[in-house]
């Protein structure tokens, strides 16, 4: 991570030094694909996302906007162990178990609202972001025998570099870390508040980290930036 | 690089990790994550703790030798290795000053089941009795043992009030004072029943005996059945998962001084399902992840080895473990593993006693099921 902001700072310095052209009160529009990491803690596999920006340029430095970021991924299923139970141990003969994961499909949804600040360059920008928002975690109704959503504060920040294709377009990658607020991994457990879920084999099931009330995600996108009615300068 | 270029790339990239990332997961219920899992519950045994009936002599010196006798009769202990034996001490209410009971005559009668021609089983005593016995090593789990002497023959003990009587094990042949491995009492002032059909006769407690009832640790109470009552119920369960045997089980007394909690398997033969063999599993420990050895949490321990586990207040201990793999074990590699064990037990083991040979003491016990034994 260190060098990717050295980098960025480099890219930066040049151009700064390249006269940097952005125009002030315009819209872009920015989509993005890439990828998704959450901590360990999370119970949340990585996945793939993709997301729309639009941003407002309050001038050539600073810019506000929306994001929303879509995925579906699956939780860790190592994390979710169950047992299925035929039989009574309590009589002859005792039970027999079948060991699962439960894991599970995850749809997350991200809407934040955001400030951008930037070294415009006249080919290569570089942008630091951070905003606040909500994420939106919604579960199989059907598979959780219940509807399960998860609706909480979030805090975005990050940083990238725009290219600068033409006078309309251009391509952009960015970094931004997500942290959900309130977070509670127990939700993911399909079979939670039920019994059957302690197993007497923990070393060979070993139970996730420590469960946290946060959790901290890592994406890295690809953009398309467009900017309608530009006049050159995007 | 020219646009064209850079989309290309761009676009092949993305579809990439789009592509990488959508699979959804579900578990599915007809492919379970490794072996499958055969559990049974232990089951609390009732009989053989040590237990018996101790007789006393009459409050003074008698005209009738009947009446001085001092009659201790027993089952359910351990034989012990050369150097260690069980002796009997008398001492008065206070038990400051104790007498060794010498000079006794022991009759030991061993019961053996054997199998007729028929296919029957058959119990046949075999009696075995020495004179001037001043204690004794005899025990195992088909072994009853009386053990008789008189006030006469208890040195210095004259016409005191006998109001205890005390079975202890010794490493010492001519010890003059028990040793704190204090496991059998009775006292007169708290006898129960009419053990051996006299008035001066008592069901001894199986524990740690202290010099008031305030301070003694009774871990079994004999029945009138003659039964050792367990003074609690424990619970657990073993569960078996491919080479993987599990033991976990809770609410046990803390073991009388001189005694842990052991596990054993016991393997049957092939054909007649008869035992054939005893596996020693391991002393027991604490529940995971600490699995603290609980060799040393018998009652009286100057140092608790699990204080959270180990309750002092309480006289129990809240769970115990045994984790064992049949890679481990030469005698459980079958296929599948664990084949032909029929028996899994919590054993209460004598410290004064060889390891790894299972004592008579059995706690809990489960029977497996057929799929884990194979028979």
């Amino acid at each position: 991570m260190r060098r990717f902001f050295s980098a960025c700072a480099l890219v930066a310095l040049a151009s700064s030094a390249a006269q940097a052209q952005w125009q002030a009160k315009a819209f872009s529009v920015t989509t993005r694909i890439g990828g998704q990491s959450s901590e360990r803690s999370s119970s949340l596999d990585r996945s793939a996302l993709i997301g729309v920006d639009t941003e407002y340029s309050l001038n050539k430095w600073f810019g506000i906007g929306t994001s929303v970021d879509v995925a579906r991924g699956n939780t860790v299923r190592e994390d979710f162990v169950t047992r299925l139970r035929y039989g009574l141990a309590s009589t002859g003969g005792g039970d027999s178990l079948y060991y699962q994961y439960l894991g599970q499909a995850i749809d997350r949804v991200h809407l934040s609202a955001f400030g951008t600040a930037r070294i415009p360059g006249k080919r290569v920008t570089p942008f630091i972001m951070g905003g606040v928002g909500t994420y939106f975690l919604a579960l199989d109704p059907q598979l959780n025998g219940r509807n399960t959503k998860i609706n909480e504060l979030m805090y975005t920040g990050g940083a990238g570099i725009s290219f600068k294709l033409s006078d309309k377009a251009g391509i952009q990658f960015d970094a931004r870390l997500t942290q959900y607020q309130n977070y509670d991994r127990a939700l993911l457990n399909p079979a939670r508040n039920r019994a059957e879920q302690n197993t007497p084999f923990p070393e060979d099931f070993p139970p996730p980290p420590a469960a946290k009330n946060t959790a901290l995600n890592t994406m890295f996108t690809l953009g398309f930036r467009y900017v309608p009615g530009s006049t050159g300068q995007n | 690089m020219n646009m064209q270029r850079i989309l290309l790339v761009t676009a092949i990239a993305a579809v990439g990790i789009t592509a990488a990332a959508c699979a959804d997961e579900r578990s599915i219920t007809t492919e379970p994550v490794g072996d499958l899992g055969f559990g049974i519950n232990l089951a609390k045994q009732a009989t053989n703790l040590p237990r018996g009936y101790i007789r006393f002599p009459a409050a003074v010196a008698s005209a009738t030798p009947n009446n001085d006798s001092l009659v201790v009769v027993l089952r359910g202990l351990d034989t012990l290795p050369a150097g260690s034996s069980y002796a009997v001490w008398v001492a008065d209410d206070s038990s400051t000053v104790w007498f060794r009971a010498t000079a006794a005559r022991l009759t030991a009668v061993r019961t053996d089941t054997i199998f007729t021609a028929a296919g029957d089983p058959l119990a046949v005593p075999t009696t075995f009795v020495s004179n001037g016995v001043n204690g004794f090593s005899n025990g195992g789990s088909g072994e009853a043992l009386r053990f008789a002497t008189s006030r006469a023959s208890i040195t210095g003990v004259g016409t005191t009030t006998i109001g205890v009587a005390l079975v202890t094990i010794e490493t010492s042949a001519t010890a003059t004072a028990p040793s704190n491995r204090r496991i059998i009492w009775a006292r007169r002032s708290e006898r129960s029943g009419t053990g051996g059909g006299a008035n001066d006769s008592s069901f001894v407690r199986f524990g740690t005996f202290g010099r008031s009832i305030a301070q003694q640790f009774a871990y079994s109470v004999t029945t009138t059945a003659g039964n050792a009552n367990l003074l609690i119920n424990p619970r657990g369960r073993v569960e078996v998962r491919g080479p993987v045997m599990v033991l976990n089980d809770s609410n046990y007394l803390r073991p009388p001084a001189g005694y842990y909690y052991a596990a054993y398997a016991v393997k049957f033969d092939t054909l007649r399902g008869r035992f054939q063999d005893t596996v020693y599993l391991g002393r027991r420990t604490t529940p995971f992840p600490e699995q603290i050895s609980l060799y040393d949490a018998d009652f009286g321990q100057a140092t608790n080895p699990a204080p959270n586990i180990v309750l002092e207040a309480s006289r129990t201990i809240l769970g115990m473990r045994t984790r064992v793999s049949a890679d481990s074990l030469p005698k459980a590699q079958g296929t599948p593993p664990w084949k032909e064990f029929g028996l899994v037990a919590v054993t209460l083991e004598s410290k004064s006693a060889l390891e790894g040979k299972m004592g008579s003491s059995i706690i809990m016990q489960a029977f497996l099921p057929k799929s884990i034994r194979g028979r």
